[in-house]
This record gives structure tokens, C-alpha cells and sequence, in this order.
């Protein structure tokens, strides 16, 4: 099948969606499921194929441009199989509406365009077509999430009109807009346009991955959007991710800067967007410590995670490439596998809250495994599959020696053990409450695309190998050095990683630990509440669930800290307040004012033209 | 082969380490007057534990011990005593690192699922005290790893025997930092916050009894081996045989205890910021050193 034909398929579903979810929505829902499944096999088994198609003329000489590079390929199949993972899981959501499915239908479509895009305007162009869809879909069942969608519009509106800028400066200094053809015209291009087109794409890329300091729309807009949206974003903001390796690394950055400065072999410009990468670390993680809410907090992750493939990308190298791409798809797995779990959670019991939950792992045992692997894989622990792509980074970081930025990684990764583990903390462990006594399991439908993710997380956790065999693939299409590798090692700079050999000895010691555990004698079971609490008598489970502020000793060391949400919320008031003043004068109660406006107006008028 | 030197790297990591921490009590016994208990004590502790009847809390509550324990028994496998060295180049660092990480979130998770307020205040003091002194420890361990370009343990204790310079000499002000870290990782005075008997019961550790508390009790003691190994090894020059190696963690060893029975105790805003003030700069201070004076 053509591959602009397969596009143009996946758009014109989406309003045969719609208007089939009008008489049935299970079966709309399904059929969604069906396509983006088969748009993903279709896309991942064009893993050989190289070849782009152009359609559609919009004017002279510009076309849409499709194609498969490995690059495409890459990015195309990690955001199809979260995004066929989800469909799957919509199923059997709650609130399925037609206007949703649309929507859905157009996000998909718009992140195969921009993802298997070849040219900067194609990009563009199905790109907004996700951002608009999303907008929209944020906004659809909840009134308050109207705020949030004006932040998540102003931010992305910044990106887009950077964008748009630079796609038309590009397009008038070049006459062209194709990816290789836009890096081998900047090569000779003046200075000023370098570093131009540099920062205006780059300000799109962290508006939309959601990096610092454009991250302000991810908690709103992850929080009080349906619970399908946070899910279906860990894999649409990987677009931005899309855009940030090709303009460091297909246009190569360290070179097309080679006459700034350079700090440790880092180029000064990608050395800054290294520090913005760093700041979002910090910033996402020690505001995801400290929020209340599993959405909130997951969305302050992302913010610290984007700031991992920020930094990663931008410093370049073979690691830290290798590291930032690989870190695209653990972090898209876990952040899908871990928004499904709180979904499914969401489902049974209304609420996300975490001092309103617990003691769920009885109850929902499969998702609390689910939770629980996602979580030790965004960790960054082994045997998961978030180890490799930390360690590559860190490699990266040793290498250049850059100790100010690897304190920003190694914040973001044990800060991460204590964000992590407040959901699993009040979600899964702790006192059930009475209300969730009687709650069920997820329903199969949810589990099995929870139970896909969770298992791949697992596979290149063992064998990162495979993971990174694709990605040397990529690296060698655009001329950078590939990793050494073997079944189960990867070598790197300080050292191999057996991947293989690791998961061996820590099973091995889990026997050992099985062995002398069966070896003692049978434990007695008792009751949660069952417990120590030196001689006290407690009945009430909901009292003595420890978790909200639970790090409150955190929480008090960064709580006079500058907040940017908070800066930009005054700001609009005084904005707003400036706006209300100037209503004063133009807009009188009395018809006296009316008069004093014209007459002064009729002075200066005057005055100016005498 | 490696089956067997793990094997006996296992048994000598207990033996050593229990005996050890036996003697502890006893030095701290004679610092504060006391006659204190004999050192085989922690044995008979650990035996009795591992003997008696004990109360479960569900699943999660046995599979968090099985994996803290199988994940701490794993990484042991990695720490190089002297000679005997299970896996040669293998022994990365960061792999120590991050799978003692899993022990403690299988700890973490098993004493949460207990339902007891007071573990998920002691985790929750334990995990905000790790960010303050894992950060000056991983800038410190960036500075020998840049110098050295290489990060297996095995290799750096050859490297630093061969050359017959120790990185506590090359680089003394990590060193410092690197103990000090070290303290906190072991849960000394004055970071025992987490585990504060008096104010939260033990924290952690306060529903577990029988065989479990004996697991946890081992494995507290592997965990020890693995975070001072890991010093010997880093700054000491591990040893060229074991008992170089065992005598070089004695010194250390020795220290942690004397420092730590003299001391009050933080709370953990104040280790906290306590790390992040002198340890984070010097570590900081040092890696420049290490990266200006190795010329990049």
C-alpha cells in the first residue's frame, strides 16, 4: 500500500468514525482499534524499506513528503504502538462519545503524518493537526479544564508561530524545506541564521515535548483532561522529541556551530539546550515530589523526563544520542503503562487522588504489577528497561566531564525513587478503604494492552541489546558512530553493561532468598490493621494511611522556592487589571465620560494635527 | 568457577559483616562505659530470629522481603574482596549502584504493605535522606570515573594497586566526601533518622518478626559489605589479597562506628541540607580538580 494513501485512509476515517459512533459506539471503538493496530503493522514492518512518496501540490514546488528512513521508522513505530496500545484500552472506558473517536481518529493520523514526515511543512501541517485535536479533547468533558487548555493553547501557539516562522525564512532563504537538503544549505548559511533557526525550533521543541521552561501546560493539562488524553500524550509529545533529534542531529548542530565556543567539546548552543534539559529535570522533579494527585505527579515526570531526552539529544555523542533516542521509547512505554494503570484505577473507584485510595493490590493485583515495572523501569533500575538508556547517558556525561550537568541527571534519577513511590505507597500499598472493599479488577480488554506494555518493558530490560541494535541502525543513517554490542553487553566508554548476566544473578538471589524463606516456619496472616501502634486502639483504616505530604520534610526545604506557574499567574492579573483600567476610560458607565473621552480625544487630535 | 567464588564471596560478606557488626556493639558499648554484649551477639540475634514464629501481612508483605534480600545477595556477587573477584569487568559501578536500588524498593514496598504509618514515615524520611547523599557521592564517583575512564570496580582496584596510588590520595577531598556519603548510606549517627527507634518505632523494620526480621537482619548485613566494599574499593585500592581488602574494611569500618556513637541525630531536612551544602561543593570542587588537572 502507498504510504500517502495509508495516511489519507487514516484521515478520512476519522469522520466515518464519527458518524458510525453515532449509531454504535462499541463498535466505532473497535474499528478504531482495528485501524491503528494495522496502521502499526503496516508501519513496523516496513522496517527494510526505504522510499519516500510526495502528494498533494500546495503551490509551486511544495509538496507533502513522506517516507520511511529508519529515523521515521524509529519514532513512527514507538508512537504507533502506544498509540494502537491505547485504542485497545479505550474500549472500555467510560464516557465514549463520537466526537472522542473523531478526535482520536485525527490525533493518530496527524502523528503518523508528522512522524513519517520528510520536509519541515509536512511536519507542520499534521502536527497541529494532533495539537488541535488534543485541544479540543482536553477540554471535552470537564469544565475546568478550560484554564487548562488556554495555557496548553498560549504554549503551543508560541512553538507553532516559532515554527511557522522558521519553516518560511527557511523556505525563502533556501527554496526548499526538505530535512537534508534544509542541513546541507545551513552548512554555508550566514551566521545569524544559524543560530536563528536554531532557537526558533528549538523553542518548539520544548514546547511541545514540555520541557523548562515551556512545561507549565503539562500538569493542567494531563490532570483535568480525561483520563485518555495523559496517556495518548507520553506518546504525541515524542513528535517534539522527532523534531529535536532532527535539528541536532540530521542537521547537525556541533557542526553547523562549530565556530562558537565550545564548552568540554560541547558546542555553546547545544550546551544550552543541555542546561534546559538539566533545569527540567530538577524543576519536573521536585515538583513531582511534591504533588498530591498520581496525574499531576506523573505529569511533573514527564516535565523531568523530556529534560532527560533534552539533555541527552543536545549533547550529542554516540552515548548520549544512543541514550536520548532509547530514552524516547522507555519513557513512552512507562509513562503509557503507568497513566493505564492509574486509568484503569480511575475506573473502578472515581478518583486519582492518592490520600482518597489504597490498599488496591489486593483488589487489582495486575495493575498494581503493571504500575510497579513501569515504575522500576522510569527509575531507572535493572532489570528494566529504563537502566540502559540512564546509564548511556551517564556514560555520555562522563565522557564530556560535565559535572554540573550530571548532578542535574543523578537528581532527576534518585529524586524519581521518591516520586515513584508515593503512588505505590498511597494507590497499591497501605489501608484498603472500607468504600474499595468490594472493587474489581481492571476489565480484561484494559489489562491485556497493560500487560503488553509491561512485558516489552521487561524484554529490553533483559535484551537492550535488540532496543539498541534499531537505534544503531539510525545512528549510521545519519553518519554518527555506532554503540559495540553483543547478544547480552554493551560497551560503552567506562564499561560493559550484561544485561543478561545481571537479571541471572539477581534471579539467582531471589531463589537463594525463596529458599531460606521456605526453610522458616509458616507465618501466621493477619489483618492490615493488624498492626503495632504501641497500644493505642484504632479501628478507622481511612486514619492510618499514611500519605498525604508524605515527604513534608521535602516539601518544607522547597516551598519558599520560586514558583513559574505562580509568577505567570500574577502576571495575569496585573495584565488583567491594566486591561480593567483601560475599560475605565474607554468604556464610562455615564454618558458624562463618553463626553470627557471625545473631547479629550478631540484635544489631542488637535493639538497633533495643528 | 564463579558459582563457587560467589558462593564463598557470600558466605565471607555474612560471616565477616555480622562479626563485625558484633564488635560494633561492643566498641560502642565501651565509648559509652558500658561492658556491652559478646561480639558473636548478632549471630545468636539472627539465628533466634530465623527460628521463631512471625506474622505476615499479605503478599506483598513476603514478596518485597524476597526481593530486597535477592536483589542485596545480587549485588554482593559484584563487589570485588581482593582476590577474589566473582565477575572481572563486569562489576560496574553504576550497576552496584542502581540493583542495591531495587533491594531497598523491594524493602521499601514490603514494609509500606504492611499497613503501619510508621514504615511509610521511615521510608519516606529514608528515600528524601538517599537524594541528599547519593548526589555529592555520584559527582564524586564522576570525577574518578573521568579520570579513569572506566567504572568496573575490579579494574579500578588494579589500576589504583599497579600505580600503588590510592584515590584517597589522588583525590582527598572525595575521599572525605565519599565517607561521609557513606555514613548516610549505612544509616549511621547522625543520619539514622529513617530507622529512629525511639520516635517512630524502628520505622521500616517495626512490624517484622521472625524469619523475616532475620532476613532483613542479613540482609542489612550484605548491605553493609556492599556500601563499604564499595568505598575500599573506590578510594582504598581494595586489596591485593582478601585480607588486605577485610583489614582495610575494618579501618573503615571502625571509623563509621566511632564517629557514629558519638553523635545526635539530624532530622532529615537537616541531613539533607547538611549534604548539599559542604559535601555537594567540595565533591563538586574535586571533580573540577580531577577534569581541569587530567587536561580533558
Amino acid at each position: 500500500m502507498d504510504l500517502s494513501l495509508m495516511i489519507l485512509l487514516s484521515l478520512v476515517a476519522a469522520p466515518v468514525l464519527y458518524f458510525l459512533a453515532r449509531f454504535s459506539k462499541k463498535t466505532a471503538y473497535v474499528l478504531f482499534a482495528l485501524i491503528q493496530i494495522s496502521l502499526f503493522a503496516y508501519i513496523f514492518f516496513q522496517k527494510e524499506s526505504a522510499y519516500t512518496t510526495s502528494v498533494f501540490e500546495i503551490m509551486e514546488g511544495l509538496k507533502f513528503n513522506f517516507g520511511f528512513t529508519p529515523i521515521n521508522w524509529y519514532f513512527a513505530s514507538i508512537i504507533m504502538l502506544i498509540i494502537s496500545m491505547t485504542s485497545v484500552f479505550l474500549i472500555s472506558m467510560n464516557n465514549k462519545t463520537p466526537v472522542k473517536v473523531l478526535l482520536l481518529s485525527l490525533m493518530a493520523s496527524g502523528a503518523i503524518g508528522a512522524t513519517l514526515s520528510m520536509d519541515f511543512l509536512t511536519l507542520i501541517v499534521f502536527w497541529e493537526i494532533t495539537t488541535w485535536s488534543s485541544l479540543v479533547f482536553i477540554a471535552i468533558d470537564r469544565e475546568k479544564s478550560f484554564e487548562e487548555v488556554l495555557k496548553y493553547v498560549s504554549i503551543s501557539a508560541i512553538g507553532t508561530y516559532a515554527m511557522i516562522f522558521a519553516l518560511f525564512y527557511i523556505l525563502k532563504s533556501f527554496g526548499t524545506v526538505n530535512y537534508l537538503e534544509v542541513a546541507s544549505k545551513l552548512e554555508i548559511a550566514p551566521n545569524n541564521t544559524k543560530i536563528l533557526i536554531f532557537a526558533l525550533f528549538g523553542v518548539m521543541v520544548l514546547a511541545k515535548l514540555g520541557s523548562f521552561p515551556l512545561h507549565i501546560w503539562v500538569r493542567g493539562s494531563y490532570s483535568t483532561s480525561p483520563d485518555e488524553f495523559p496517556i495518548l500524550s507520553s506518546a504525541l509529545s515524542k513528535i517534539a522529541a522527532y523534531l529535536l533529534f532532527i535539528i541536532v542531529a540530521v542537521i547537525p548542530s556541533s557542526s553547523i556551530f562549530s565556530w562558537l565556543p565550545s564548552i568540554a567539546g560541547v558546542s555553546i548552543v547545544n550546551y544550552l539546550l543541555a542546561w534546559l534539559g538539566g533545569i527540567a529535570i530538577i524543576v519536573g522533579t521536585v515538583m513531582a515530589i511534591r504533588m498530591e494527585e498520581v496525574k499531576e505527579l506523573i505529569a511533573f515526570s514527564s516535565v523531568s523526563n523530556a529534560g532527560y531526552i533534552v539533555l541527552a539529544l543536545a549533547l550529542g555523542g554516540t552515548y548520549g544520542t544512543i541514550g536520548g533516542l532509547m530514552h524516547v521509547l522507555n519513557h513512552a512505554l512507562a509513562s503509557a503503562a503507568i497513566f493505564m494503570s492509574m486509568a484503569a484505577v480511575a475506573y473502578r473507584t472515581g478518583t486519582t487522588k492518592m490520600h482518597e485510595l489504597g490498599g488496591l493490590i489486593t483488589r487489582m493485583p495486575v495493575s498494581f504489577a503493571t504500575y510497579l515495572v513501569a515504575i522500576i523501569s522510569l527509575a531507572g533500575i535493572p532489570p528494566m528497561s529504563g537502566f540502559a538508556s540512564k546509564w548511556l547517558i551517564y556514560q555520555q556525561l562522563v565522557k564530556d566531564g560535565l559535572p554540573f550537568l550530571a548532578f542535574a541527571a543523578f537528581f532527576g534519577s534518585i529524586g524519581s525513587f521518591m516520586y515513584v513511590f508515593k503512588p505505590l505507597t498511597g494507590v497499591f500499598l497501605g489501608q484498603l478503604k472500607p468504600e474499595h472493599k468490594n472493587v474489581k479488577e481492571a476489565p480484561f480488554i484494559m489489562l491485556l494492552p497493560m500487560g503488553i506494555l509491561t512485558l516489552l518493558t521487561i524484554f529490553w530490560g533483559v535484551l537492550p541489546s535488540n532496543a539498541i541494535a534499531y537505534i544503531n541502525r539510525l545512528i549510521s543513517y545519519t553518519g554518527g558512530k555506532e554503540i559495540q554490542l553483543t547478544f547480552s553487553k554493551i560497551f560503552a566508554l567506562t564499561g560493559q553493561w550484561d544485561s543478561v548476566l545481571v537479571t541471572t544473578v539477581f534471579f539467582v538471589g531471589f531463589i537463594i532468598a525463596f529458599i531460606v524463606f521456605i526453610l522458616g516456619k509458616k507465618a501466621k496472616q493477619v489483618d492490615l490493621m493488624d498492626t503495632y501502634t504501641g497500644g493505642e486502639y484504632i479501628y478507622t483504616a481511612e486514619l492510618y494511611h499514611f500519605v498525604y505530604r508524605m515527604y513534608r520534610s521535602f516539601d518544607r526545604m522547597f516551598q519558599e522556592w520560586p514558583s513559574m506557574e505562580n509568577w505567570l499567574t500574577s502576571l495575569s492579573y496585573k495584565i488583567k487589571e491594566l486591561g480593567a483600567l483601560l475599560r475605565t476610560l474607554f468604556y464610562p458607565k455615564y454618558p458624562q465620560g463618553y463626553i470627557a473621552v471625545s473631547l479629550l480625544t478631540l484635544l489631542i487630535a488637535f493639538w497633533w494635527l495643528r | 568457577m564463579s558459582i563457587l567464588k560467589g558462593a564463598a564471596l557470600l558466605i565471607l560478606a555474612f560471616f565477616y559483616t555480622v562479626t563485625l557488626e558484633g564488635i560494633a556493639r561492643k566498641i560502642t558499648a565501651r565509648i559509652q562505659r558500658r561492658y556491652g554484649p559478646p561480639f558473636w551477639q548478632n549471630f545468636i540475634d539472627i539465628f533466634k530470629a530465623l527460628t521463631k514464629h512471625s506474622i505476615s501481612h499479605g503478599f506483598i508483605f513476603d514478596f518485597g522481603v524476597l526481593m530486597a534480600f535477592g536483589g542485596t545477595i545480587a549485588t554482593v556477587l559484584f563487589i570485588p574482596a581482593g582476590n577474589l573477584v566473582v565477575f572481572p569487568g563486569l562489576d560496574n559501578v553504576f550497576v552496584v549502584i542502581y540493583l542495591l536500588a531495587i533491594g531497598l524498593l523491594g524493602m521499601a514496598m514490603s514494609s509500606v504493605g504492611s499497613g503501619n504509618p510508621n514504615a511509610g514515615i521511615g521510608i519516606g524520611r529514608a528515600l528524601t535522606q538517599m537524594l541528599g547523599y547519593e548526589l555529592p557521592f555520584m559527582i564524586v564517583l564522576v570525577g574518578v570515573f573521568f579520570q579513569y575512564k572506566n567504572s568496573s570496580l575490579s579494574d579500578l582496584v588494579n589500576i589504583q594497586i599497579e600505580s600503588g596510588q590510592y584515590n584517597a590520595w589522588l583525590m582527598p577531598l572525595g575521599a572525605v566526601v565519599a565517607f561521609i556519603s557513606l555514613l548516610g548510606m549505612l544509616g549511621k549517627k547522625p543520619f539514622d533518622v529513617f530507622i529512629a527507634p525511639a520516635e517512630i518505632a524502628s520505622g521500616p523494620l517495626v512490624e517484622y518478626s521472625g524469619k523475616y526480621l532475620g532476613m532483613l537482619l542479613i540482609q542489612h548485613s550484605f548491605a553493609v559489605f556492599i556500601e563499604i566494599g564499595l568505598f575500599v574499593n573506590l578510594f582504598l585500592g581494595g586489596g591485593r589479597t582478601i585480607w588486605e581488602f577485610l583489614v582495610k574494611f575494618f579501618a573503615v569500618f571502625f571509623l563509621a562506628v566511632i564517629i557514629s556513637s558519638i553523635m545526635p541525630r539530624f532530622r532529615v531536612e537537616q541531613a539533607v541540607k547538611f549534604y548539599w551544602k559542604w559535601p555537594l561543593i567540595l565533591s563538586f570542587v574535586q571533580t573540577i580538580i580531577v577534569i581541569v588537572s587530567a587536561g580533558r
